[in-house]
This record gives structure tokens, C-alpha cells and sequence, in this order.
């Protein structure tokens, strides 16, 4: 099995009072997308600062490419490839000024793949950074951060600016370039369906914890969504083991289950009409996992104020 | 809050409480350390440096980051127009804040020195002209939007505000020269209509910034820059024949753009990077400095005729110019975003594979290389003049002195400058890069240091009576400040934030500087009219770490932002 490129060790960090993230552990495969999900400020952005030295670890350790990204900064940032959330590229420069300085740090720089794709997002060069827009940014940073062929490819909201058709085709090929290529790309998002499009596996990240990590085909596998009549059910079927999250709409319940765990035998056994039956989407689990967590929270919330 | 007043004014005060408690405490500090050796001089000579007191409160005061930050567009976000305020609101409150911080950054200062000094030091005059001073400058910050604009804007308030000062002063018919009548009470007893005269300044200004906020808050433009536009459109249309020869030859002349060649490597493309951060500020004001000194020199004849200390001037104005170059370069060297009153390294730069080190020696070598070509700038200027003058005293007596240093001081001399620039320079950017990271600790210090001073004056008027608590903090800061030095080395080399390469460079020069100072103070200490105490001498010779600590301490600071 090749050297992971990214190994996260019981890594926590906390802001003040806040603590951003809790004991992660994250290794990381080269030649595979990994898309980091998670609502807003679930800590996605706190750990790929962590993976590009911009945050030194207070507890735990991070590793790329075997190497600690703050005590040796050159060679794991030389690697990687990072568009960040903000865009906070230089106003004063060109576009061209952009990718000429960005070359000067990257050995592999590759002048006819950023020439491509100078062509393909129809940039103009000459253009001051502070005259284009949002997307536009977005666009020059995307050229600036893939056009030395990184090891790791790291895009946080890759998508915030980017038109619906730049979004699906462009960055999908891009970031599917890097993998093919036996590379890899960590791109955090919160656009469910876009992660489900473009990645091999998922991290679902919710209060600074990872919830989920695994492969979209086993994530999606191993979750289902049934629609359930219950009015006949003895018990509260969100009760069962395994029920992650239960919907009501008029007399049906929509419940997402694990599958193996909860299967259409044990649901008519509990009562339970089967309407219909389905995979679950990655929203449906991501929703399902994340209001858990958030009710237990609130459940122990209640528990201290009770006692 | 519970209403939009209370808003404006807790946006202000957190946006800029640390610069307006910096101003005033550094304003406070240094006219104190000005004017307290000054009280054994004469009166005339007490009256001179009262002038140049009144000279850096009324500058120092009119010059703050509360308005001037406008000039980059970063007072007036977009955001501000869609808040349900009226525009009037919207802009007197901000303005009237400033104004009002200035005013009280005269007013602290100089009641600290009346109360300390009697120092006869106006109020209500210079406070009606700083009040003017900054509306008139500041309106046309908020008024324009395009920065040309805002800088065309604040240039001609500046230029309106010299006129009126010239005015004011050939009006007073006084006999004495500029700064000696600042320092004179009586300058600024201003008439009743003289103070209409600044209301209706600042009246007018803050209608002008009134009405060009709510023309950009409603996408208008200003009726002369509407007709420019629409003449613009006209003349445009009008020469736009799609088959004539000019269209042709026009589309032939057109230069086709070509991208930039590669850089060398990354130092080459890091040097680029920092020079075109720096030099747009740096090549301002080295140009800006000596046409400056150049009308100083030109106007005071016309004030005093018998006034021949030009060349004294432009030696202190080049002597200076390096100082000076070296703080506005270290300023933008840093490359904080700021943003209503936080800031940050961006991770464009912080995401950067370089290390640490590399980036701060990048940054020193720069603001050498602007700080020279400035002082060259003001040097030949500063030739010009005395050709023309034909006044080459103060040159002359400088080079006799020089010719008297012996010749092997002057590599010991170049050396010992060296360290002293990228020491000081260090300083400076420890100083910002903590600044924005741990503001509270710096205005704690910067508090503690102030009061430290003010019972160090009360003590010496009072004959020393501290003596044994001044001499144990001698001896606690020596001891502090060779501790903190060992720190910041053990901490830069054990994170690797500083290569051993460099550091034994830095050690190197270090030495010298160490043994030079060593001799120097074996020599200056007791030649002077008194003898030092002991715990003086310690901490006079346990501060020649410093050089050393900052030095080092300039990447860890860097770090501090880059790895959070």
C-alpha cells in the first residue's frame, strides 16, 4: 500500500473558547478525491490550514507527505496545490503577473496547461486581479493553484463564484485530472450534491469531529431512506438502532437507517408500512448524521441543566 | 446598541482604539522627552522647541489612520450604503469621530505638558485649525470613488490647507520665523471671524463628503465628471468610422500583449514581489521628502532674510531620509490585510513554500536598497541646492570629521551600520507583525512605559527619591532583555524557523557590533560630566542584545502569523 499523503493524528484545536476541531484522525491515499463536507464553520477550513502549516497543531499531529508542514514548510507546500476560501490574491497584480510569480515557487510549472486554461475559463491576462469579479478570481486562483501538477490538491469552496457550468464541467475535470493522474485533491464543500459528483470518498465533518469517512459507493451503500407508514407501529421507529433520523410528513415518516443494521424485515416486525423504499442521497445522510449529532448535544445540554 | 448612534460609535472605537491610544501615548511620550532636557535652555531656544513641539502635535494629529485609511476605499464599505441610515448620518458621524479623536490627540498631549511644565501651549486655536485641517482632507477621501480621485482629493486639501496656513502666517505680519512663532502663545490667538473661517471650512467639507457618498450610494456621478463623460462618449462615437485608414492602421498599432518572461527563481520572483508592495509608498515619499525640504529652504529667506542654515537642514533631512524610508517600507514590507481594525497575513502569502527566514531577508533587503536609493535622492537634491546656494558649510564640516576617522573604523563602521539597519528594521516589523497579533499586550506595554516615564520625570523633579526602585529595573530589564534574547534565539532555532546559515551571519556581525559597542561605551562612559550609576552602565551594555534578539526574533514573528 503506497505512504498515505496525508496522516492527521488526534488533531484538536480550539479558538478561544471555541473548540474548532476534536481529536481527528484523517489518513489520506494518494489517487483518490476526497470531498470534505460539512455545514458552515464545522471545521473544514481549520483543517486544510492545518494541512498547509497555516495552523501549527496544539494537540495531536499532522503529517504530509510524511513530512511536518510547519517545521519544513518548502518542500509540503511546493506539493500542494490551494485555492483558498477567501481568494485573497494580490489586488495590485496582473493575471499573468499572478501565474508568472506563483511559477517562480514551482519547479514542475507547466506554462502550456496554465496557457489551456487561461484559454478555457477565457481570462484575460492583462486584467489587474482588483478588476475581475468573484468567479473570475476564483478561475485565476483554480490556474494558479493546479498549473504545477501538485501532489495534493487542496480547494476550499472551490465552487463559491463559479457559474453552475464552470462548476460541473471544469472544476470536475480539473479535479479529476489530478486523481487520474495518481494524485489527489481534498476540495471542501458544503454543495452536497456536487462532492457526491466529483469525489471517490467522503469526509463528513460536523462540530469539529469527523462523523463519517469513507467511500461514496460504501457511504451511499450502506444508508437507505424509507418512507413508513407508522400509524400502526407500536413504538417510536426513531427509537430502533440504527433509525439515524426520522421526518414526519402527514401520516408517513421519511427514516434514514444504516442499512445492515435496519433492513425492511425489522420495520415490518416494528409495524412499520413500507411506502417506498431507496438508497439514501449523501444530503439525506449528511442531514441525518449532523441533526444527531446536534440533538444529542442538545440532549446532554438538557441533562446538565436538569441535574 | 439600541440605536445606529451607539453603532457608529462602537464601530469607531473598535476600529480604531489602538491607533488613536498609540498616537496619543507615543505623541505624549515624545514631546515629554522633547521638552524635559529643554527646560534648562533659554527662552528663546524653550521657545523654538515649543515650536517644533506645536510643528509635530499639529502634523502627528492631522495625519491619522481613522480617515486616511480611505485613501485604499477601505473606510466606506459597500455594505454601509444598503443600512437603513440616511447618507447624513451615515458620513458626519464617522467624520465627526475623527475630527474629534485629532482634536483630542492636540488636547492630551498638551495638557500633559502644561500640567507637567507649565508649558504655555494654545488650545482653542490650534484645535479650530485641526479641525478644519482634517475635514478638509478627509472630505474628499469619502467624496471620491476611484483612489486617483481620493488622492487628487486629499493632495489638493493638503495644498488648500498650506495656502491658508501662509496666509495665516503673512497676515500675522509676525517678525520672527515660522517655527518660532509656533512656539510663541500668542501665534494662535485667533479672531472670531478667523474661527467662522474654520467652521465654514468644515462645514463646506463635510456637505462635500455628504454629497459625494450618497452619489455614490445611488451609482451617480458628480455633474462636471457626467458632462466629461457624456462629451467622452460623444468624441468617441464620432471617430469611429469602421472602414476608414485610421481604423485600419489603428487595429495594425495595436500592441498585442505578451506575457511576462519567467522569473529565475524564487528569490528573484519574491525581490519583485516585495519591491512592488513597497516602492509605490516609498518612492512617494523619497520624492515627496526633498521637494518638501527643497520649499522649506526656498520659502524661509523669503520669511527671514538672514536665514543661512540651509545646508544644516538638508544634512539632517539626509541624514534622516534613511530613517524614514525605513519606516514607511517596513510598514508596507509587513503585508497585513487590514480590515476594520483587525488584521491578518493573507494566505496567499502565508501558503507560500518559502521559509521564514527567506521572507524576512527578502523584505530587509528591499527596504535597504529603497532607504538608499532615498537617501540619494535627497543627497542630490540636497547638492543641487548647495550649487545653486553656493552653502556647503554643514557638507564641509561633515566631511572634516570624517577625514579624522581612522581607516580601519570604516569597515568596523560599515559592518556595525549594517547590523544596525537589519536590527532596527527587524524591530520595526516585530513591532507590526505583534501589533496586529497580540494588540493587547503592545498597548498594555506601550501603557506601562508611558507611566514608567511620567513618574520618571516626577522623580527627577523631586530629586530622585525612586533611586533604589530605578536601579533594581536597570537591573531587571538588563537581565529581561538577555534572557528574552536567549529565548527568541533557542525558540527561532529549535522550530527551525531561522536557518543556522543565516544565524551565524547574524551572529557574526553581531560580534562585531557587540565588541565595537563594548569599546565605544568603555570610552563614552566615563567621559561624560557625570558618572553613571552602575546599574545604568549594566543595562547599557546588556542592551546590546537587542540587535541580536530582534534580528532573530523578526521570522519567529512571521511564523507567529504564518502558522497561527
Amino acid at each position: 500500500m503506497p505512504d498515505p499523503v496525508v496522516d492527521v493524528q488526534q488533531l484538536s484545536r480550539s479558538y478561544g473558547r471555541t473548540q474548532a476541531l476534536k481529536q481527528v484522525d484523517l489518513l489520506v491515499r494518494p489517487g483518490q478525491v476526497y470531498g470534505l463536507v460539512g455545514a458552515n464553520g464545522a471545521g473544514k477550513t481549520t483543517l486544510i490550514k492545518h494541512l498547509l502549516g497555516l495552523l501549527r497543531a496544539q494537540q495531536g499531529q499532522v503529517r504530509v507527505f510524511n513530512r511536518d508542514p510547519v517545521r519544513e514548510p518548502v518542500p509540503v507546500l511546493q506539493q500542494i496545490g490551494y485555492l483558498s476560501e477567501q481568494r485573497d490574491l494580490p489586488e495590485w497584480m496582473r493575471v499573468d503577473e499572478l501565474l508568472r510569480y506563483t511559477r517562480a515557487f514551482h519547479p514542475g510549472w507547466d506554462a502550456d496547461y496554465a496557457a489551456e486554461l487561461l484559454d478555457t475559463f477565457g481570462l484575460d491576462p492583462s486584467k489587474k486581479i482588483k478588476e475581475l469579479s468573484k468567479g473570475m478570481r476564483a478561475q485565476a486562483g483554480l490556474i494558479a493553484a493546479v498549473a504545477h501538477r501538485p501532489q495534493l490538491l487542496l480547494l476550499d469552496e472551490p465552487s463559491t463564484g463559479l457559474d453552475a457550468l464552470v462548476r460541473r464541467d471544469i472544476l470536475n475535470a480539473i479535479i479529476r485530472a489530478v486523481a487520474d493522474d495518481g494524485r489527489t485533491a481534498i476540495f471542501s464543500s458544503h454543495l452536497l450534491e456536487e462532492v457526491q459528483l466529483m469525489s471517490d470518498r467522503i469526509v463528513m465533518i460536523d462540530a469539529g469531529q469527523i462523523l463519517l469517512d469513507g467511500t461514496l459507493d460504501d457511504l451511499l451503500e450502506c444508508h437507505h431512506t424509507f418512507v413508513v407508514d407508522t400509524r400502526n407501529a407500536p413504538i417510536d421507529l426513531v427509537n430502533l438502532p440504527g433509525v439515524l433520523s426520522s421526518e414526519d410528513h402527514g401520516p408517513h415518516s421519511k427514516l434514514v437507517c444504516e442499512h445492515p443494521r435496519v433492513n425492511h424485515e425489522e420495520l415490518l416486525a416494528n409495524g412499520a408500512q413500507i411506502i417506498q423504499a431507496r438508497g439514501a442521497t449523501l444530503t439525506e445522510i449528511f442531514v441525518a448524521r449532523a441533526g444527531r449529532t446536534q440533538v444529542g448535544k442538545m440532549q446532554q445540554t438538557d441533562e446538565v441543566a436538569m441535574s | 446598541m439600541n440605536s445606529p448612534l451607539q453603532a457608529a460609535l462602537w464601530r469607531f472605537y473598535r476600529t480604531n482604539r489602538m491607533e488613536t491610544a498609540l498616537r496619543i501615548g507615543s505623541l505624549t511620550c515624545l514631546l515629554v522627552l522633547v521638552y524635559w532636557p529643554a527646560q534648562s535652555l533659554g527662552d528663546l531656544q524653550l521657545q523654538a522647541v515649543r515650536g517644533v513641539a506645536m510643528l509635530m502635535l499639529l502634523t502627528a494629529t492631522l495625519f491619522s489612520s481613522a480617515w486616511l485609511s480611505g485613501l485604499d476605499g477601505t473606510s466606506l464599505h459597500r455594505v454601509e450604503f444598503v443600512r437603513p441610515i440616511s447618507t447624513i448620518w451615515m458620513v458626519l458621524v464617522p467624520m465627526s469621530l475623527s475630527i474629534l479623536s485629532a482634536m483630542l490627540a492636540y488636547v492630551l498631549p498638551v495638557a500633559c505638558l502644561r500640567g507637567l511644565f507649565d508649558a504655555p501651549l494654545p488650545l482653542l486655536g490650534p484645535m479650530a485649525w485641526i479641525m478644519s485641517a482634517v475635514s478638509c482632507c478627509s472630505a474628499p477621501i469619502w467624496a471620491a470613488s476611484s483612489p486617483r480621485s481620493r488622492w487628487l482629493g486629499f493632495v489638493a486639501g493638503l495644498i488648500f490647507c498650506s495656502i491658508l496656513v501662509a496666509l495665516f502666517h503673512w497676515r500675522h505680519q509676525s517678525s520672527l520665523p515660522f517655527l518660532l512663532a509656533l512656539g510663541d502663545a500668542d501665534y494662535f490667538q485667533f479672531h472670531w471671524y478667523e474661527f467662522l473661517l474654520c467652521l465654514v471650512i468644515t462645514g463646506l467639507s463635510l456637505l462635500v463628503a455628504v454629497i459625494g457618498v450618497d452619489h455614490q450610494r445611488h451609482g451617480l456621478k458628480w455633474p462636471w465628471f457626467r458632462h466629461q463623460h457624456e462629451v467622452r462618449g460623444r468624441s468617441t462615437r464620432a471617430r469611429d468610422p469602421s472602414t476608414s485608414i485610421a481604423t485600419i492602421i489603428g487595429t495594425f498599432a495595436k500592441r498585442p500583449f505578451r506575457s511576462p518572461l519567467a522569473f529565475r527563481g524564487p528569490l528573484a520572483a519574491q525581490i519583485w514581489f516585495e519591491l512592488r508592495r513597497v516602492v509605490p509608498t516609498v518612492a512617494m515619499l523619497s520624492i515627496l521628502a526633498p521637494m518638501l525640504i527643497l520649499a522649506f529652504c526656498l520659502l524661509c529667506p523669503l520669511v527671514d532674510p538672514e536665514w543661512n542654515s540651509a545646508s544644516y537642514v538638508w544634512l539632517v533631512a539626509s541624514l534622516c531620509c534613511p530613517l524614514l524610508v525605513q519606516f514607511a517600507g517596513a510598514d508596507r514590507a509587513l503585508g497585513l490585510q487590514h480590515r476594520q481594525g483587525t488584521a491578518w497575513l493573507s494566505s496567499f502569502d502565508a501558503s507560500r513554500p518559502v521559509h521564514c527566514d527567506y521572507l524576512v531577508g527578502v523584505k530587509l533587503l528591499v527596504i535597504a536598497v529603497c532607504s538608499l536609493v532615498g537617501s540619494l535622492l535627497m543627497v542630490a537634491v540636497a547638492g543641487a541646492h548647495a550649487g545653486f546656494s553656493g552653502d556647503w558649510r554643514a557638507w564641509q564640516m561633515l566631511s572634516d570629521r570624517l577625514v579624522e576617522v581612522a581607516w580601519y573604523w570604516w569597515p568596523i563602521g560599515l559592518l556595525n551600520l549594517l547590523l544596525v539597519y537589519i536590527g532596527s528594521t527587524s524591530a520595526l516589523l516585530v513591532f507590526g507583525l505583534t501589533l496586529a497579533l497580540r494588540p493587547r499586550w503592545m498597548s498594555v506595554g506601550i501603557v506601562l512605559g508611558l507611566l514608567q516615564l511620567l513618574l520618571a520625570i516626577w522623580d527627577a523633579k523631586q530629586g530622585w527619591q525612586l533611586q533604589p526602585i530605578w536601579a533594581a529595573l536597570c537591573y531587571t530589564t538588563a537581565i529581561a532583555l538577555v534572557i528574552f534574547c536567549l529565548w527568541a534565539v533557542r525558540t527561532a532555532l529549535v522550530a527551525s524557523t531561522v536557518c543556522w546559515t543565516w544565524f551565524r551571519w547574524i551572529l557574526g556581525l553581531w560580534l562585531v557590533y557587540a565588541v565595537t559597542g563594548c569599546v565605544a561605551l568603555g570610552k563614552l562612559l566615563p567621559a561624560l560630566p557625570f558618572e553613571p550609576p552602575l546599574a545604568l552602565t549594566v543595562l547599557a551594555y546588556a542592551s546590546l542584545v537587542i540587535a541580536l534578539g530582534t534580528t532573530v526574533l523578526a521570522p519567529v514573528s512571521l511564523a507567529a502569523h504564518r502558522h497561527g
